[in-house]
């Protein structure tokens, strides 16, 4: 990063803790995220500048307050151009809307935190993330990057901002654990020296090198650099995934289930190593998990999500705690110890399913 | 083993798969004169010389054995494009219907050309359209295809969806070969084996100049956007969203990768006729002797490709004889580029 030119919209100076454990490589700029009353629903868009001129558009506003008829006599064939009706004031809000998937999510993932996002299957979780990142588009409400829309950055720039480890990832042909880690780096190749270097596969600049190097290492899959991604098994295709993140060398980390596949003795070495992130380098983590006890253990604040909606959000203590979890996760919570322990709530069978006789 | 990636630099790797690539420039420069040299000394006659023949002939066989490199390099970029593209090793210009396409534009004009010169004959461009021969057909239905499996291979938001695009393409170029066959059946007995020519691809000596000039430059171009595009097609063949989040506009990539595709698999067509297996078969050698990455992979498998066509033509010229005529070129590609490639199928268990 020590010779990148500056990008077109500098990234907001630095307001992180120096790091201390961790070497620093890069003045880490510390990041921000923010979702202010996202909403998302598949096949829902906000409708366009152009979209929002379109007579039928106005027209559709006009009958949805009750101030036109729907007689078909009425629509407006020809012709075609913008002409605006008297009264239809435009609006971003949505006429007809699917079911949605987010309904009104605000959180914030703070520099130097950890954030877990829980929830039970289909609760929205990935779908946020992949809001938050920009991929998915909300129909309403937007996200922010240090209080600026994700909209105003370019995708290299979201993607200097930003490092994503995918719940499904996939690679198409047989390329090697090193050239995948590599991938990581493409945000960071627009110098020109770098770009030189690639020529024919090169392997990019000496920092390129240096940051693929220390991902190698902090996941632990130095010894698998020359394998392909389809020899591997499943753990070992998560780090390597997690691996390509690492060396993305973004302020901003989000994870989708990263521990999933991993083994008891990688899924703590992951997580030390993402609190190390935030809390010695000042990056910005947020952790999609379904391990409450995990969570509990590394997480600095938890957003505990239901159907789309944000449940309880705040400090770990408060989140994680039998009366919140009980009605989501439709078990029985005890603590044990210190330990979340659950047990299945018997009157809570799913409908459909005859109940089990117990033996 | 645990030497880090840093302080190796560009290392042993690197200059040897550089040596591989200069290598190959080498062979394909000697296949080149190698094949300009060799073949029957009158055409038809089935005397083979080795050595300068007359100049006239060099120069007719200058445009065969050019047509060919032409023809091979444009398939075998089309196909790293398109398997890049859709993210599946069995993709070539033939799935999606270009090529099938490019044979239903032919034929339309091969049926219809009488209709045409009826309504048309006292029109300026008739004498333009007949120099050209099937060259303008058959450009026209390649991106009519082009263009209809572009359009059908959208989701709803508009990204471009490979699953779609394929089936949309095997769709499509189903269709066109039943047009083919309907279109055959309206043809005198008298034309119909200059059409069985054509659909399995021809290599002429008597190409216009002019016309070999522009599908040249047409690959050339094709050749220069794809390798500005390489880096990118890498990142390409992960999964939507980390592709995105990776910073590179996969529509964006999607389009520019289907255009050059498109027009590679026209130029290569308008030239020679829809040519099998090279586009299928060369991204595959090259992937085998060079790696997946697409930037070695795009400077290496036009020079694979024209190797490849180049030999198969000059075989097709000198056994002339012994076949009742020269063989189209396209049977020798598919004889010899379908066992290769089950060779390939059987031996690799993992295309992924």
């Amino acid at each position: 990063m020590t010779s990148s030119p500056a990008p077109r919209k500098p990234l907001p100076p630095p307001t992180g803790s120096p790091p201390e454990a961790l070497p620093s490589r890069r003045p880490g700029a510390a990041l921000t995220l923010t979702a202010r009353g996202v909403c998302f629903a598949f096949g829902a868009t906000a409708p366009s500048r152009f979209a929002r001129q379109h007579p039928s558009y106005l027209r559709s506003i006009n009958v949805a307050q009750g101030l036109e008829s729907e007689h078909p006599s009425r629509r407006v064939y020809w012709p075609w151009w913008p002409r605006r009706s008297r009264r239809a004031e435009p609006t971003d809000d949505l006429v007809m809307a699917p079911a949605s998937v987010l309904e009104n999510v605000s959180i914030d993932l703070p520099p130097g935190q950890v954030t877990v996002i829980l929830g039970p299957n289909g609760s929205g979780k990935s779908t946020l993330l992949h809001t938050l990142l920009g991929y998915l588009r909300p129909y309403r409400g937007e996200v922010l990057l240090n209080r600026q829309p994700l909209r105003e950055f370019s995708a290299v720039e979201l993607a200097e901002a930003m490092a994503f480890v995918s719940q499904t990832p996939s690679v198409a042909f047989a390329f090697t654990v090193e050239e995948i880690v590599a991938m990581g780096r493409w945000p960071h190749r627009r110098d020109g020296e770098r770009r030189r270097r690639e020529w024919l596969g090169g392997h990019g600049s000496p920092s390129d090198r240096a940051a693929v190097d220390e991902a190698l290492d902090m996941t632990h899959v130095r010894h698998l650099t020359g394998r392909t991604f389809a020899e591997l098994s499943g753990g070992e295709r998560q780090r390597v995934i997690i691996a390509r993140a690492l060396a993305q060398d973004a302020p901003i980390l989000l994870l989708d289930e990263p521990t999933a596949a991993l083994d008891l003795w990688h899924q703590l070495e992951l997580l030390h190593l993402l609190r190390d992130l935030a809390h010695r380098r000042g990056r910005t983590v947020g952790w999609v998990a379904h391990e409450l006890n995990l969570a509990r253990r590394f997480c600095d604040q938890a957003v505990l999500m239901n159907q789309g909606r944000v449940v309880a959000a705040g400090a770990p203590g408060q989140v994680l705690t039998p009366e919140t979890l009980e009605p989501v996760y439709q078990v029985r919570v005890t603590v044990n110890g210190g330990q979340l322990a659950f047990t299945r709530r018997s009157e809570g069978v799913p409908a459909g399913m005859p109940p089990l006789t117990e033996s | 083993m645990n030497v880090p990636v840093a302080a190796k630099g560009h290392g042993r790797t690197y200059w040897i798969e550089t040596g591989k690539i200069l290598l190959l420039v080498a062979a394909t420069a000697a296949i080149l004169g190698l094949c300009v040299l060799v073949g029957p000394g009158i055409p038809g006659s089935d005397v083979m010389s080795l050595g300068v023949s007359s100049g006239a002939i060099m120069r007719l066989r200058m445009v065969g054995v050019g047509s060919a490199a032409i023809v091979g390099a444009a398939l075998a970029l089309a196909g790293v494009l398109l398997q890049g593209l859709l993210r599946n090793p069995l993709a070539d210009p033939y799935i999606l219907g270009i090529s099938s396409g490019a044979a239903a534009g032919v034929m339309v004009w091969i049926v219809f050309s009488d209709a045409i010169a009826a309504v048309l004959l006292r029109h300026p461009w008739w004498g333009w359209l007949l120099a050209h021969g099937q060259t303008i057909p058959a450009l026209a239905g390649a991106l009519l295809t082009c263009v209809v499996v572009f359009l059908l291979g959208r989701k709803r938001g508009g990204l471009l969806d490979p699953i779609t695009l394929l089936l949309s393409g095997v769709v499509l170029s189903s269709v066109n070969g039943a047009l083919i066959m309907f279109l055959n059946n309206l043809v005198p007995y008298g034309a119909k084996s200059d059409i069985l020519d054509y659909l399995f691809g021809y290599i002429s000596e008597g190409t216009a100049p002019l016309t070999v000039g522009i599908a040249l430059s047409a690959v050339l171009l094709g050749w220069i956007g794809a390798l500005s595009i390489g880096p990118a097609m890498n990142i390409g063949s992960l999964s939507d969203v980390e592709a995105e989040s990776l910073g590179v506009r996969l529509q964006r990539l999607r389009i520019t990768a289907f255009v050059l595709a498109g027009l590679l698999t026209a130029a290569s067509i308008a030239l020679a006729g829809p040519i099998g297996f090279v586009g299928l078969i060369c991204p595959h050698i090259c992937r085998g002797l060079f790696g997946p990455d697409h930037r070695r992979l795009l400077v290496v498998s036009p020079l694979v490709g024209a190797a490849f066509l180049m030999l198969a033509d000059t075989f097709v010229r000198c056994t002339g004889a012994w076949f009742n005529g020269e063989l189209p070129v396209g049977v020798i590609t598919a004889l010899c580029g379908g066992p290769f490639f089950l060779y390939l199928l059987t031996r690799r268990r993992t295309w992924s």
